[in-house]
This record gives C-alpha cells, sequence and structure tokens, in this order.
C-alpha cells in the first residue's frame, strides 16, 4: 500500500465516520424533538431573526 | 392555518427590521467571485473542446454579456424581492407555483450537480497528483467521497465556512491563476506561451463557437447568487448592481487570462477533455512550485465552491417543502445548529452518484441546463414584473436601464445557448426536459393540493395588475 | 371537498385548507422524486446515452506528423507523458454537428412547450393565490 492508497482508506475511514455521526444525530434529533416543533419555521426570517433577537438582548443589557 | 398567516403578516416588518444590512459592494463582489471561481479551474475548457481555442475565446465574450444581461436584470427583481429565497421567492410573487417549483429545481440540481463536479475534480485532481508521484492507478473514489462528506457534515452542524474564510481560499485561488501568468511571463509570448505555434483556426467553423456558448456558461455560472445577499447588503441600489458588475468584470479578466495561459501551453483537443485543466497546463509549463500553487488554487476553489453549493441545494430544497411543494418533513430545522439537516443529509448520496460516475462534461451540463432554464426565467419574469407592478407601484431597491432590451438580449442568448447544447448533448437535453416535465406533472396534479394558497404571498404588495 | 375550505376572516370568502400528507405518503412521494431523479438523470448518464455525439477518425500509420502536429505541439504533449498513439485519441475524436429538422424541431418543440404550459398553469394557480391574498 502506497502513500496515496493510505491516505484513500483515511478518506474512507473519515467519510464514514462523519456519515455515521451525522445519520446517528439526525435519528437522534428526530427521536427527541417533538415533530411539529421541528417544522415551526417560517419563510426567510426565522434565523435572522432569532440571532437578531439575542444581539437586541447582548445591546439592551449591555447598555 | 390561521395562526401562520397571522404571524407571517405580523413578522414582515420585524423581519425587515432585524436584517443585518452589513454588506458592501466589495462583500457583494467577494461573494459573486467566490461562488463562481471555480469555473476558471475546471469545466470551461469544454467549450474549448467544441469550439476550438478561439471559438472558446469568442464564446466566452458572448456569454459575458449574457451575463451582463442576468445581472442587471437579476438586481432589479431581487433588490425589490429582497428575500433570502432568491428566484425561488420571485418566481413564487410574480409567476405562480408551478413556476417556482421548477425554479426551486433548477436551484437545486444547479448546485448538487456542481457539488458533484466539484467532488469530481478533488478526486481526479488526487489521481493525477499520485500519477506524478509514480503511483498509477489511484481510486478517486475515497476522495470524492470524503470531500462531499466533510462539506456536508460542516453545512449540517452549521459551522460552514464563514464569508471571510471563504474570501481567503478564494483570494488564493485567484491569484494563483496570476501566478501561472507571471511564471510563464505571459506579457512575452514565445518564452513559455506558444500560441502562435499552438493555436488553430476555428476546428468546427463558426457553428463550432456557438457550440462552445454551452461550456461558456461555466466561466460564470452562479454570479446570478450575489442577489441572495440582497437582504443583507447596506444600500442595495448601490452595492449588488455595482458589487455584481464588477464582479463580472473580475470574472471576465480571471477567464481571459486563464484561457491565455492553458491554450498557451496545452494543445486544444487536450485541454478541451481535460478534468483539471490548470494542473495539466502548469505540468505543461513544468516548473513544480507553479504545479503545486495549480494543486493548491484547484483544491481550494472547489472546496469553496462545493461549500456554498450544498448550502444553497440544501437550503432551497428546505424552503420547497417549508411551502409544502415537498414532502413537509424536509422542512425540519436542527434545534441546536439550526440548519436544514434533513435536506443536507438527503442530498448527499445524490450527489455522491453523480460525482461517482467521472463524467465530469455531462454531470457540468445538467448544471449549466439548469441554469439557463433559470436564465430563460428571468427574462419571462422580468416582463410579468414590470406589467405586474408598473414603475412607480412598489417600492424598488433598483431600476435597471434599457428594459426590455437587457430581457430580451437575454432571452434571445439563452435560446442560442439551448443551440449550443443540442450540437453534441441533444440527448442530455431532452433528458433533462424530461425531468423537468415529469416533475411539473406530478407537481400540477399531485403535489400542488397540499399547498395553501394565499400563504405563498408575502411581498407586502399591491394587487398585481392584470388578475 | 367542501371541508377543504374555511371561512376567511368574516368576508365571507373561504380560504383553501390543504390536507394533511401522512407519513406513508411522504414516504411514498420522496421515493418517487428519488427514482425519477436516478431513473430519468443517472440511468442515461451510466448507459452513455446522453454521451457528446463523437466520432474518432485515425490515420493509418500514426505518427507526429500524421496526426498534424508541429515540433512545439509535439514537445507539449509529451510534457504532459503523451506518445503519439496517446496522443491521437484526442487529437482524432471530434464532434458531429449536424443539424437534423426533425430532432431539432422535436427540441425546440419540447423546451417552448415546457414553458408555455408552465407559465400557463402557474397562471391559473397564481390566480387562486392573489384571490385568497386580496380577498
Amino acid at each position: 500500500m502506497n502513500a496515496f492508497e493510505f491516505m484513500g482508506l483515511l478518506c474512507w475511514i473519515g467519510a464514514a465516520v462523519l456519515v455515521l455521526w451525522m445519520v446517528v444525530d439526525f435519528f437522534k434529533v428526530n427521536i427527541t424533538y417533538d415533530e411539529n416543533y421541528l417544522l415551526s419555521s417560517l419563510e426567510g426570517h426565522d434565523e435572522i431573526t432569532e440571532q437578531e433577537k439575542k444581539h437586541r438582548r447582548e445591546r439592551e443589557a449591555r447598555a | 392555518m390561521t395562526d401562520q398567516n397571522t404571524t407571517s403578516t405580523e413578522s414582515a416588518p420585524e423581519k425587515r427590521i432585524s436584517l443585518l444590512t452589513v454588506l458592501g459592494p466589495a462583500h457583494v463582489w467577494a461573494l459573486g467571485v467566490g461562488i463562481v471561481l471555480v469555473g476558471e479551474y475546471m469545466g470551461y475548457n469544454f467549450s474549448i473542446g467544441k469550439g476550438g481555442a478561439l471559438g472558446s475565446l469568442i464564446s466566452c465574450w458572448f456569454i459575458g454579456l449574457l451575463y451582463t444581461c442576468v445581472a442587471m436584470v437579476d438586481s432589479e427583481v431581487s433588490a425589490t424581492v429582497a428575500s433570502a429565497g432568491g428566484q425561488y421567492s420571485q418566481a413564487k410573487h410574480i409567476v405562480g407555483p408551478l413556476m417556482a417549483f421548477n425554479v426551486g429545481l433548477y436551484l437545486v440540481f444547479a448546485y448538487t450537480m456542481l457539488e458533484a463536479a466539484d467532488a469530481l475534480v478533488v478526486g481526479d485532481l488526487m489521481v493525477e497528483a499520485a500519477h506524478d508521484f509514480g503511483f498509477a492507478g489511484l481510486d478517486p473514489k475515497p476522495f470524492v467521497v470524503f470531500t462531499i462528506a466533510i462539506l456536508a457534515w460542516l453545512n449540517y452542524r452549521g459551522v460552514f465556512m464563514t464569508l471571510t474564510v471563504n474570501f481567503i481560499i478564494t483570494a488564493v485561488a485567484f491569484v494563483a491563476i496570476f501566478v501561472l501568468f507571471f511564471a510563464a511571463q505571459g506579457w512575452t509570448p514565445g518564452v513559455a506561451l506558444h500560441h502562435k505555434e499552438l493555436l488553430t483556426k476555428l476546428p468546427y467553423g463558426w457553428l463550432g463557437v456557438v457550440a462552445a456558448f454551452q461550456f461558456a456558461i461555466w466561466y460564470y455560472l452562479g454570479i446570478e447568487g450575489t442577489c441572495q445577499a440582497a437582504e443583507e447588503v447596506r444600500s442595495v441600489s448601490r452595492a449588488l448592481p455595482l458589487g455584481t458588475i464588477t464582479g463580472m468584470m473580475t470574472l471576465l479578466i480571471a477567464a481571459t487570462v486563464t484561457w491565455y495561459c492553458t491554450t498557451g501551453l496545452v494543445p486544444w483537443e487536450y485541454l478541451g477533455v481535460s478534468i483539471i485543466p490548470q494542473y495539466d497546463a502548469a505540468r505543461a509549463f513544468g516548473n513544480p512550485i507553479v504545479k503545486f500553487v495549480m494543486f493548491i488554487g484547484t483544491l481550494f476553489s472547489s472546496l469553496a465552491s462545493a461549500n456554498g453549493t450544498i448550502s444553497d441545494a440544501a437550503r432551497a430544497w428546505f424552503a420547497m417543502a417549508r411551502d409544502r411543494y415537498l414532502p413537509v418533513w424536509f422542512g425540519a430545522v436542527h434545534p441546536k445548529y439550526r440548519t436544514p439537516y434533513r435536506s443536507i443529509v438527503f442530498l448527499i448520496p445524490v450527489a455522491i452518484s453523480f460525482g461517482f460516475t467521472g463524467l465530469l462534461d455531462q454531470v457540468i451540463t445538467f448544471s449549466i441546463l439548469s441554469g439557463l432554464l433559470g436564465y430563460t426565467f428571468m427574462s419571462i419574469n422580468m416582463f410579468k414584473f414590470r406589467r405586474q407592478w408598473p414603475l412607480g407601484t412598489i417600492r424598488r431597491g433598483y431600476v435597471h436601464p434599457f428594459h426590455p432590451f437587457p430581457a430580451i438580449t437575454l432571452f434571445l442568448l439563452c435560446c442560442v445557448t439551448y443551440f449550443a447544447t443540442y450540437l453534441g448533448y441533444g440527448m442530455e437535453l431532452l433528458a433533462l426536459m424530461t425531468f423537468y416535465i415529469a416533475a411539473s406533472v406530478w407537481f400540477h396534479f399531485h403535489r400542488y393540493k397540499y399547498v395553501k394558497r394565499g400563504d405563498q404571498f408575502t411581498m407586502a404588495w399591491p394587487r398585481p395588475q392584470g388578475y | 371537498m367542501a371541508k377543504d375550505f374555511e371561512p376567511l376572516n368574516g368576508q365571507g370568502k373561504q380560504a383553501y385548507v390543504p390536507p394533511e400528507q401522512g407519513a406513508g405518503g411522504q414516504i411514498f412521494d420522496t421515493i418517487f422524486l428519488l427514482v425519477m431523479i436516478y431513473c430519468v438523470l443517472l440511468l442515461p448518464l451510466t448507459l452513455g446515452i446522453t454521451a457528446g455525439n463523437t466520432v474518432v477518425k485515425k490515420p493509418e500509420t500514426i505518427t507526429w506528423e500524421t496526426l498534424g502536429q508541429n515540433k512545439v505541439m509535439q514537445a507539449q504533449w509529451e510534457k504532459l507523458g503523451m506518445t503519439a498513439e496517446d496522443a491521437s485519441e484526442y487529437i482524432c475524436t471530434h464532434f458531429i454537428y449536424k443539424i437534423e429538422p426533425i430532432s431539432l424541431a422535436f427540441t425546440a418543440i419540447v423546451i417552448i412547450g415546457y414553458f408555455v404550459l408552465v407559465i400557463y398553469f402557474a397562471g391559473k394557480e397564481y390566480q387562486e393565490v392573489i384571490n385568497e391574498k386580496f380577498q
């Protein structure tokens, strides 16, 4: 086995670990949380609004 | 159902207040060039295969005109429909749900195929590097899978590279293009660049030049992604068109320099089918440092591009699911990482399957055609937008000049590019059209019954004229 | 279908209430989409149906001269690790640009028909959206 083939093997292992991590987390989240909660986001502004609210709270706390 | 309606209405002003308007023209420029730059490292060269070296250059400039029209037309609509949904959201508000479903699919497939192409290039780059070190016959598959897996994982966790990191990676790849130019003393023909001896007449005549339009799209595919930053731009009317147009100018220069260096080093017949043309040009140049720089440039541009495409494709799939255009199950957000995790996971095997084919030109063609269908939509969309809400009836972030000429030019150039694809890749064109037709039938006659009607229209605009 | 509509904010008009899709239906739709992606897009690729339309025409004797390569071209091919035999695979492969009126007309009808029908049906759906939104 040359260095490149060894790198290839590491890539297979690395990819398997990452995919396995995602699959485990995927099922864990699906089981742990209520489906309605997971599907509760609304178009376009949910993530940004959350982030902005957090920043606003921080600014107000500082003020 | 009523709750959702109420929330949407109430959240609209909050959305406008909450948006972080932090981006200036330079950011928009970086965003656009970052998405597209991989096109200067691979794929563009297939236009050389279809029309010869000079044919590719001519088509590169004509397609530059197509994208200038895209930038003008899309800047106006995006600056007005300032939503993260991009063209999908535009189609929903201006043309109708079936068009929006198709535009959503164009985005998903343009980006998923680009992601597959990026991974495929990383795999091939490793094979070539191994070959140069004396290890022939390396299997590219583990590198393809690992590239997609690690970037999908980063996107899944929401720890995807920030604009700054992507900017650095892109900047390195951008500089690498000029490293080859300076190393080869591009200003002194004959030292290392042999255009006089390597350039031939048009191998397929002017028909070949037209045929080259298909892959010349790859020089710029994705620049329209700048318009998706509309919500976060400080001064939309200034930054968006300025950033996009300067991005276009940068790409025109980068594309021309790329073409100039590679065609002066590599015979066009080889260049026309190469998967990693910049690296091959460096091999033909013979300097190991330049070869290493081109290796890094190709790798970085592919990773930066793939990183963005995984995010964009998954978000388009997610947005359609949230509107119930697709099974609503895909509309879930990860409670911890706040990412569309189901959509990300779902699209991984699709990207890997196409990456495994090793057929870069055909995978790229799927991406190009999906983009092209989107540009055709944009030209039609522009006419409908101006007719349904004439100037003065709604506040526009930017009004593009010379309407309707950019939209007409865009439409005509799209028609020429369909014809270009018919020349040589006609069956693939029909396969993709079959897919979109089947998907449209499925949506209209089956899927649409699960979609809420009035809730889809979220902009605070008056009733469109003619409806 | 009557239960699929509900009054819209006291204006007497009815808003469309879509049916809820169960898990089985969602799984079926997802599998259907995957089958469509793999059968219509991936399968033709792997079967070679969609490959670029090319032809290979090699000269009887393969030398740099018969391949029409000058000294500089030859040198660049060699820097890429190619012999004349290897290079002939690239040099002698050409695209076939044959414009067949029937296939061209068919392709044009497919693309134009697609856009016309999508915009037509999208327009009908859009009218429903606008009617409900602006009641």
